[in-house]
């Protein structure tokens, strides 16, 4: 398979899932970049394709993480160098949320969603968007995380219990 | 929460990604490989430096044995120094 064939094959499964973490356009392409650069530089290492998909969504998630802590390091740095003392909730909003996926219909309700899922644990966010969002199986979930199932199960029910207190 | 909230989540529209984006990895991947000095370069300068570095040693030791004698006679100079000027 060459890179151009990978890169169609798995395009759209990856910018879907940066933008489930990221809620912008532009992060979630520049993530996207990022994860093919990665994948390109090291594909001489895999063979079977089961191994491929699980590592190149582990890619993703990885880059989209470091992409969210980086934003809200530059946030920090920003707010606190203009008023010193804001609010530590300030930092985990999204001030850019821009996600193509929201339709009108439910806008409202999802976008206040997506910004209460930001805020979780980056594991329990890990398990709401692959299991909710990209509606994989648990069994796949749990490879991808380098879990067992019952600690998926779990993570899932404590994200929903968080969710609960923040809605 | 509403269990109906987390449903609402496969709402989500999956976005189709335009094939622009390959040229732009594909460019990206070129930068990285320009602005990336190769390792050949890198050990050539490595040496290079370890060449100078041993050069100037060696000729810092041998002008150091060149005014071993010099640095005698300056030690000379000073003991022979009597104060002769005030006997006169």
């Amino acid at each position: 398979m060459t890179t151009e064939d990978l890169y169609h094959k798995y395009k759209n499964t990856v910018f879907n899932v940066a933008l489930q973490y990221t809620n912008n356009i532009q992060d979630a392409e520049e993530v996207t970049q990022d994860v093919f650069i990665k994948v390109f530089d090291n594909l001489n290492k895999f063979r079977k394709e089961s191994e491929l998909k699980t590592w190149i969504y582990r890619i993703t998630i990885n880059q989209s993480l470091d992409c969210i802590k980086s934003k809200k390091r530059q946030k920090r740095s920003f707010i606190y160098s203009l008023f010193d003392s804001q609010l530590e909730s300030d930092k985990n909003q999204i001030t850019d949320f821009n996600h193509p996926g929201i339709t009108l219909e439910n806008k409202e309700v999802l976008e206040n969603l997506m910004q209460k899922i930001y805020t979780l644990p980056e594991n329990q966010k890990t398990v709401i968007i692959l299991l909710k969002i990209e509606d994989l199986s648990q069994k796949e979930v749990a490879e991808i995380m380098k879990l067992n199932e019952g600690a998926v199960e779990s993570l899932f029910q404590r994200a929903k219990t968080s969710l609960k207190k923040l809605l | 929460m509403k269990q109906d909230n987390l449903n609402l989540l496969q709402n989500i529209k999956r976005i189709e990604v335009s094939d622009l984006l390959y040229d732009k990895i594909v460019l990206k991947i070129e930068q990285n490989r320009i602005n990336t000095v190769p390792f050949y370069k890198v050990g050539i300068a490595a040496s290079l430096l370890f060449a100078m570095i041993i050069s100037q040693l060696f000729m810092i030791s041998k002008s150091e044995k060149m005014n071993t004698p010099s640095i005698g006679k300056m030690i000379n100079l000073v003991e022979i120094n009597n104060n002769s000027l005030y006997h006169e």
